[in-house]
């Protein structure tokens, strides 16, 4: 398939809707959490909807939105758990990620802060993560090319290149930089985004946890 | 007839002696005119004898009649007379004043004493300054005593007395701090190879009592011996020696210091019959004289001078004394066959008197002696006030090396003090009218001025009399020896008159110890000069009860003139304001500090207070200050203290008394102004009031008036009479064309001006005003005030807010809503101490009845303000009044209730003519001013527990909710936004897109 085509045709029409809907979504203004979230559900999860259901005219569950196979989801979960296991120990280790890891004082603080922004926050956004850059872009992109790792490419690539227009990097984001590859895999392999969003979520859960204790224990330590 | 002419020829001779006096010499009138008109008998004059020994009353007769013939009465004469006798008493002795520099010196300044004599002849170049100078540790003292200082034991004598006070003072000034260590004095021990000494006489004197012979002293001179002449530096001896004398102070007398006692006119004599051959075996025999007066008594040793006398008795001239009497003197003499005659003082009685020669004769007293015929030839005696040392003297014309070692001065410089005097002479004060020092705590100091005087003497030469100057004038205290003793007189014959001369013993050095001066005298460490200034001159005082009253504000600034140092920043102040209905010096005066708020009343530094005269009627204070009057007096007190000394403070207090006049209410009254037939009023009507606190009783202090208004001014203070009202510091014109309340010839109590500016601009007004009737024909109470009031332009405004106002954390009360805490100012120093940040657009409020509102600004328009429209959720809504009542029960909880209310303001049609027709004021000018204002009232649950729990939970929907139509918009953006992109997508994926 030539760039022409690409560019004159249908991929070139959904790449274009797939950085509309990433800038609209950080450009937008807006002054409360209200607008935040409307922005963000309008154009991380309806705009992606309605192009698929309204201009592609296809089934959701092409795009993830399907049990799939869960076994190949539950096995490259784990591998992707080891790999992550491996790469947050050198994290730790080498590169003191606790001390520069954060997460809001009343999250550490208060247990049900914490519980609220595990379940809801941190759950909502990894869902419509899930659902535009594994599921949208992803699976787009695993229909149109031969080579199915280069789907998972263009995926992680744009969830890169949305972090950076968020912000300047920093160490709080590293683990998205690290799972959006991997949960790209699990959907991949396992046809769903249910698994890769439910590693997620647990990888998401288990650091802001294993942090939380650490920063705790430090805490006591000191005042000890 | 010719006893007439006789009597005016004695008359006339007479006056002659009266007048005669005023055209001789001090001395030649002193001699002739000590007599008493009533007292002939003292003339010794052959004439006056004559007169005498006629007839007295004829005398006084022949006088009265002369002084009648041209018309004339006695008694005049007789006061000048009696004026005359009391003359010679009235002579100005040499006095000597000290002035010091610092006048309250501390310790380690340098200090300059400089004397100022008075009443000398003698330059000052060539006056004796000898100076003494005495530190608190040089107390007089024995060595051995426990007070001995050796250090203060500058001549070596053993004893610390007033000869180390003076050697103190002189080696100060003729060595003006030479270091000694860069001089030698070993090579010039006994030569004066700089040749400094002073001594310009040739030969040598007695300086002071008689104990040595002078005339062999050139060899081997003493301290008895001088060669400094006395009386001045450059004096030249009189033929029969220099005489000095000393002034009683108490009687007026100048006396001459003789050496001994002397014997007075009108003494007793015992003449012995017995020629001079028969006393005591013979011509140079000698047996005892022993005398018995009273219950004094004693013996003389009587050497017999034989017929004629070959010699005069032992001590011949000379009085005897009785060594352990004092006072008791006499005198034995010889006459011209050799008969001893002794001569007892007049104070002796001759029946108490006995004197007997040897064993041989007692005699009794032969009679009363008159001076005339016994004179007695005293030997008159001067000193110096020179430093006494054994070694050297001071005045010798030798200033050796040895002396200048002990002197402390270059040996190889003869003016080591710079200052044109020699050493030697520095020592001897010469001109030395200065000294400088190191000041310590107790030092004193003293000088002794020695030089000729304005009096001559009575001796016929040009002599003046020598005499001396003390700091004190204490030169017969009767204390330490000071003391003017053997008073008497002694006649001397001169230019062939017996003249009688006035002579006592003194020693200069007996009172040195008598006019020693601390230069902290003169009450320096206690008495600090404090200056006080009040104004006003006559403050006023608002006597009202309520508000934000106008008294005058007095302020009262200390002044010290005398502070150490001259610096008052280390002055510590004490203030207090007392109040008397009645000027008194002390009595009556009642502290009224407390009543009349005046802050901090002491403190280092605080040199001036201010109050405001706001004495309520009735309290103590203003009872105290004006009683049942008008007014009254404030005294207002301050006391200065200041570190002065280790231990020692210095204190002064300085106080200043106020009139004070007291009124009802020391205000202007401000007020719109109303337009009535074409002249301006002052609207009396309450709603016209404007710059009212909300009480409504008294003015604020900043009054908001807006553009377009006519201000309306009075002051109703009935006894003030002329006024001089300005604003921004121009006078305000009002004349009667504008109102009928103004004169065409001066400001009446009413002024009316326009506010024509910007919101933010500032006016003030001030107004001077006085009771004085310049045509005289009332009272002036002295009446006095100054008001200032100021005004802000400001845009008319509303704003809505829960009926009864915001509490400080946000509630209300009674209105049923209060403000949503937008957050909280924290007090850094006190955390208890926080204040809410409450939305002024933004509350809470259950359901139920909810209270709103409108507060204007300026307050006052809101009694002009029209066409007010309320509305609630858009609804429009009746009511009266500046207040909305409203039913939220209703509304469902989590809903919003919007109120809302408009209206507008403006000049009436009237206002606006007189501001065109009296100020010119263009009509482009007269603007209205729309008013509205809106708020967002939340209806929430009641329970506030529940809320709080679920507080973080519900931001959003509470966001949305509140912020419903502006949320609404942002969605429906988003919503266009997004079907735009799927339409503009599917079209161009319709038109041009292709599966790949």
């Amino acid at each position: 398939m030539g760039i022409k085509k690409i560019i004159k045709g249908e991929i070139f029409i959904s790449l274009v809707i797939m950085m509309i809907s990433l800038f609209l979504y950080k450009a937008f203004h807006v002054s409360d959490d209200f607008q935040r979230i409307f922005v963000a559900i309008s154009f991380v999860l309806v705009l992606p909807v309605l192009y698929i259901k309204w201009v592609l005219k296809k089934p959701l569950r092409d795009f993830g939105l399907k049990i799939g196979d869960w076994k190949k989801g539950l096995m490259y979960g784990l591998l992707s758990a080891v790999i992550l296991l491996i790469i947050f120990s050198l994290l730790f280790w080498k590169f003191d990620f606790v001390e520069k890891y954060y997460l809001p004082v009343n999250v550490i603080v208060n247990f049900k802060y914490f519980v609220l922004r595990e379940l809801i926050v941190v759950g909502f956004f990894i869902a419509l993560y899930e659902f535009f850059f594994r599921g949208f872009v992803m699976f787009y992109f695993l229909e149109k090319l031969s080579n199915k790792y280069y789907a998972n490419i263009i995926q992680a690539s744009f969830f890169y290149l949305f972090l950076v227009s968020m912000s300047t990097f920093d160490w709080a984001r590293s683990p998205y930089i690290i799972v959006a590859p991997l949960a790209g895999l699990i959907a991949q392999k396992s046809g769903s985004i249910i698994y890769s969003a439910i590693f997620t979520w647990i990888v998401f859960l288990i650091l802001d946890a294993t942090f939380v204790k650490m920063i705790i224990q430090t805490t006591l330590n000191n005042q000890i | 007839m010719k006893k007439t002419n006789s009597l005016r020829l004695i008359a006339i001779t007479q006056i002659l002696f009266l007048v005669l006096p005023f055209f001789m010499s001090p001395a030649k009138a002193q001699s002739i005119t000590d007599v008493s008109l009533d007292n002939w008998s003292g003339m010794s004059d052959p004439l006056s004898s004559t007169l005498t020994d006629s007839t007295p009353g004829m005398t006084q007769q022949a006088l009265g009649e002369v002084l009648k013939s041209f018309g004339l009465g006695e008694e005049p004469f007789r006061e000048a007379g009696e004026f005359m006798n009391a003359w010679p008493n009235k002579k100005q002795a040499p006095e000597v004043q000290l002035l010091f520099s610092p006048t309250s010196p501390e310790i380690g300044d340098k200090i300059t004493a400089t004397a100022l004599p008075k009443y000398f002849k003698t330059p000052k170049e060539s006056l004796y300054f000898n100076w003494y100078l005495k530190h608190a540790k040089c107390e007089e003292s024995k060595k051995g005593d426990n007070d001995y200082e050796e250090s203060c034991n500058l001549d070596k004598d053993n004893d610390v007395d007033i000869n180390d006070w003076k050697i103190e003072a002189m080696r100060i000034i003729a060595s003006n701090k030479f270091r000694t260590e860069r001089a030698d004095y070993t090579t010039t021990q006994d030569s004066d190879d700089d040749e400094d000494g002073f001594g310009p006489m040739d030969d040598f004197i007695q300086n002071g009592v008689s104990s040595d012979n002078c005339d062999d002293a050139k060899d081997d001179p003493t301290s008895a011996c001088t060669r400094a002449p006395f009386g001045s530096s450059n004096a030249k001896e009189p033929s029969d020696g220099f005489r000095c004398y000393v002034n009683d102070y108490q009687e007026g007398v100048t006396y001459e210091i003789v050496e001994g006692s002397t014997l007075s006119d009108g003494r007793p004599y015992y003449r012995f019959s017995k020629r001079g051959d028969s006393y005591c075996g013979g011509t140079g025999g000698s047996c005892e004289v022993n005398i018995s007066c009273g219950g004094d008594s004693g013996s003389y040793n009587f050497v017999n001078p034989g017929i004629p006398p070959s010699g005069e008795p032992s001590n011949p001239g000379m009085p005897g004394r009785y060594e352990e009497e004092d006072g008791f003197v006499w005198k034995s003499v010889s006459e011209g066959d050799g008969s001893l005659v002794i001569i007892i003082p007049k104070s002796y009685s001759c029946d108490s008197c006995t004197v007997c020669v040897g064993s041989e004769e007692c005699n009794t007293c032969s009679g009363v002696l008159d001076g005339g015929e016994t004179s007695i030839n005293q030997n008159s005696i001067c000193t110096h006030a020179f430093p006494q040392l054994d070694d050297f003297t001071i005045g010798d014309n030798q200033f050796t090396g040895e002396e200048e070692e002990f002197w402390r001065t270059n040996p190889n410089d003869s003016d080591t003090a710079g200052d044109g005097i020699g050493d030697e002479a520095a020592v001897a004060g010469v001109g030395r009218d200065k000294l400088e020092w190191t000041y310590n705590s107790g030092d004193q100091v003293g000088v002794v001025v020695e030089g000729e005087s304005m009096n001559q003497t009575k001796y016929d030469d040009a002599s003046y009399m020598i005499m001396y100057a003390l700091p004190k004038n204490n030169f017969n205290t009767g204390e330490d020896d000071c003391e003017i003793t053997d008073k008497g007189s002694y006649t001397k014959e001169i230019n062939g008159r017996s003249v009688e001369i006035e002579s006592a013993e003194f020693d200069i050095n007996d009172c040195i110890k008598e006019n020693l001066i601390d230069p902290l005298e003169g009450g320096q460490p206690e008495n600090i000069q404090v200056d006080l200034t009040a104004s006003p001159e006559n403050p006023v005082n608002d006597s009202s009860s309520e508000g934000n009253r106008n008294g005058d504000r007095v302020s009262v600034q200390a002044m010290v003139s005398n502070a150490s140092n001259n610096n008052t920043q280390n002055m510590y102040y004490r203030w207090t304001i007392e109040g008397n209905e009645e000027f008194t010096l002390d009595e009556g005066w009642e502290d009224i500090t407390d009543a009349v708020s005046v802050g901090m009343t002491e403190g280092l530094n605080k040199d001036s207070i201010s109050f405001n005269l706001n004495l309520t009627e009735g309290s103590a204070a203003y009872a105290n200050v004006f009683g049942g009057n008008t007014q009254g007096f404030i005294r207002v007190r301050s006391e200065a203290e200041e570190n002065f000394d280790s231990g020692v403070t210095r204190h002064g207090t300085g106080e200043v008394v106020i009139k004070a006049v007291t009124g009802q209410n020391n205000q202007i009254e401000i007020a719109r102004a109303r337009e009535v037939g074409g002249k301006l009023v002052f609207d009396d009507s309450l709603e016209a009031r404007l710059c009212r606190t909300s009480d409504l009783s008294l003015n604020t202090s900043n009054c908001q008036v807006s553009s377009g208004e006519i201000v309306a001014a009075r002051i109703t203070n009935g006894s003030l009479r002329n006024f001089s009202w300005t604003l921004n510091g121009e006078p305000i014109e009002c004349t009667s064309d504008m109102s009928d309340s103004c004169y065409d010839s001066s400001q009446g109590n009413i002024v009316f001006f326009p506010i024509i500016g910007s919101s933010g601009e500032r006016y003030v007004l001030d107004v001077r005003a006085n009771d004085l009737d310049p045509s005289g024909n009332s009272e002036n109470l002295g009446v006095k005030t100054e008001i200032t009031q100021s005004f802000n332009v400001v845009e008319p405004a509303l704003k809505l807010v829960p009926a009864g106002g915001i509490n400080e954390d946000c509630s209300s009360q009674g209105a049923g809503f209060e403000a949503k805490e937008l957050g909280v100012y924290v007090n850094v120093q006190d955390d208890t101490d926080n204040v809410a940040s409450c939305s002024t657009k933004v509350f809470e409020g259950s359901p139920g009845q909810i209270n709103v509102e409108a507060l204007f600004s300026p307050s006052w328009i809101a009694n002009y303000a029209s066409d007010m429209v309320w509305t609630v959720n858009g609804e429009v809504q009746e009511t009266t009044g500046n207040t909305l009542s409203y039913d939220t029960t209703n509304i469902p909880t989590g809903s919003t209730v919007s109120v809302s209310v408009s209206g507008k303001y403006a000049q009436d049609i009237e206002s606006k003519q007189a501001l065109i027709n009296h100020w010119n004021v263009s009509q482009l000018n007269m603007k209205e001013s729309n008013l509205n204002d809106s708020i967002k009232i939340k209806i929430t649950e009641p329970d506030p527990g529940a809320q709080t729990t679920l507080k973080k939970s519900t931001n959003i929907m509470a966001s949305l909710i509140t912020n419903l139509p502006s949320q609404m918009v942002f969605m429906l953006r988003i919503v266009l936004t997004i079907v735009t992109i799927i339409f503009i997508s599917g079209t161009v994926f319709s038109l041009g897109g292709k599966r790949v």
